[in-house]
C-alpha cells in the first residue's frame, strides 16, 4: 500500500503500470495539490478535475482517445 | 511473438549481418557496396512501417497524431535519401565520393524539418501536460555538456568547412546543414531520454526510450560521416553506417512498441 487513502491508492494502481511508481506518485501529488488538497485528503468530489488534468498529460503518449479511457478509469472510481 | 520482439530479433540479425560484412569484407568491394547501399534501405523501410503503424493506431487526428505524422514524414524522406543513394550508386555507378551533392542528399535535407517538428511538438506537449519536468540541474548540465559539443563542433568542423576555398557554396551548404540539422535534432532527443528516464519502467515511455535512442545513434553517425565526408574518408563499408541502421532500427523497435502499448489499454 502507498497511501492510506484508498482513493488516492487505487488512482496509484491504475497509472503506476503507465508511468512507473516514481511518476505515478509524482504527478499524483502534483495534481492533488492542483486541488489544494492532498493524496490523503483526496475525496470522490475531486476525481472529475483530477480525471481531466490528469488526461491532459497522457493525451502526449497515448493520444486523445486512450489517455480519455484511463481518464473515465479514473473519473468512475468508486 | 509480439511484433515489436520480431523485429527486435530481426534488427539483432541484420546487425551481425552488417558487421559480419564490414569486418570480413566478404564478397569483395562491389557485395560490400551493394550490402552498405541496400542494408540502410531495409533498415529504414522497417522505421517507415513501425512509425506508420503507430501513426495509425492513434484514432484522433490531434496532436499527438500530428506529431507522429512528422516523425513517419521525417523518416519517409530519409527512406527517399537512402533508396536513391543505393540505386545512383549500384544501378546507376554514379561515384559518390566525387558527386555531392546528390538528389539522395536533398531527400535527407528535406527530412529534417519534420522529424524536428515531430520531436519539438513532443517535447512542447509534455511541458504543457502538468506532469513533473524534471530536476532543473540537470537539465543545466544537459545545456552545458550541449554548449560544449557544439563550440567542439564549430570549431573542429564548421569553422573548417567554411574556410575551405576547395569546396563550392552548394557543397559547403550540404555539409554545414547535415551536422547544424543534427544538434537541432539531438536537442529533443536527449531531453526525451531524461524525460522519459523520469517514468522508470512505466509502459508509456517505452516507445520513446528506442525512438530518442534512435535519433542519438543517427545524428552522431551523421556528423561523424559530415567530417569523413569532407576529408573524402568516407566511402563503402565504413562502420558509422552500423549506426545509422541501428538509428533506424530503434526508431522502428519504438514505433512497434508505441503501437502495441494503444492496443494494450
Amino acid at each position: 500500500m502507498t497511501y492510506n487513502n484508498p482513493i488516492a491508492e487505487r488512482i496509484y494502481v491504475l497509472l503506476q503500470p503507465l508511468i512507473g511508481p516514481t511518476m505515478a506518485r509524482g504527478s499524483l501529488k502534483v495534481q492533488v495539490e492542483k486541488l489544494g488538497v492532498s493524496e490523503e485528503t483526496l475525496s470522490k468530489k475531486f476525481l472529475p478535475e483530477l480525471a481531466a488534468n490528469i488526461e491532459k498529460g497522457l493525451r502526449v503518449f497515448l493520444g486523445t482517445d486512450k489517455a480519455r479511457e484511463v481518464s473515465s478509469n479514473i473519473k468512475n472510481i468508486t | 511473438m509480439k511484433k515489436s520482439k520480431t523485429v527486435f530479433v530481426f534488427s539483432l540479425i541484420l546487425i551481425f549481418f552488417n558487421l559480419l560484412f564490414y569486418s570480413f569484407q566478404i564478397g569483395g568491394e562491389n557485395i560490400l557496396t551493394i550490402v552498405s547501399d541496400f542494408l540502410p534501405v531495409i533498415c529504414s523501410i522497417i522505421a517507415c512501417i513501425g512509425l506508420n503503424t503507430a501513426f495509425r493506431s492513434f484514432k484522433t487526428f490531434d496532436y499527438t497524431k500530428i506529431s507522429w505524422l512528422m516523425l513517419l514524414l521525417g523518416i519517409v524522406l530519409f527512406f527517399g535519401g537512402e533508396s536513391t543513394y543505393a540505386v545512383l550508386e549500384v544501378i546507376f555507378e554514379v561515384d559518390m565520393n566525387e558527386t555531392f551533392p546528390t538528389l539522395a542528399d536533398y531527400f535527407w535535407l528535406a527530412g529534417y524539418l519534420p522529424l524536428f517538428i515531430g520531436l519539438a511538438m513532443t517535447i512542447y506537449a509534455y511541458k504543457r501536460s502538468g506532469f513533473p519536468f524534471g530536476n532543473v540541474k540537470m537539465y543545466s548540465l544537459i545545456s552545458a555538456i550541449f554548449v560544449i559539443i557544439t563550440g567542439g563542433l564549430i570549431y573542429l568542423l564548421l569553422i573548417p568547412i567554411i574556410q575551405d576555398t576547395e569546396t563550392s557554396f552548394l557543397e559547403k551548404f550540404v555539409y554545414l546543414f547535415y551536422p547544424i540539422g543534427d544538434l537541432f535534432l539531438i536537442i529533443p532527443a536527449v531531453f526525451m531520454i531524461y524525460i522519459t528516464s523520469l517514468f522508470g519502467k512505466g509502459s508509456i515511455s517505452r516507445p520513446w526510450k528506442y525512438i530518442a535512442a534512435g535519433f542519438i545513434s543517427m545524428t552522431i553517425a551523421d556528423i561523424l560521416y559530415s567530417y569523413l565526408s569532407w576529408l573524402d574518408m568516407y566511402g563503402a563499408g565504413n562502420f558509422i553506417d552500423v549506426a545509422w541502421n541501428i538509428g533506424y532500427l530503434l526508431i522502428g523497435i519504438g514505433a512497434f512498441y508505441q503501437k502495441e502499448l494503444i492496443e494494450s489499454l
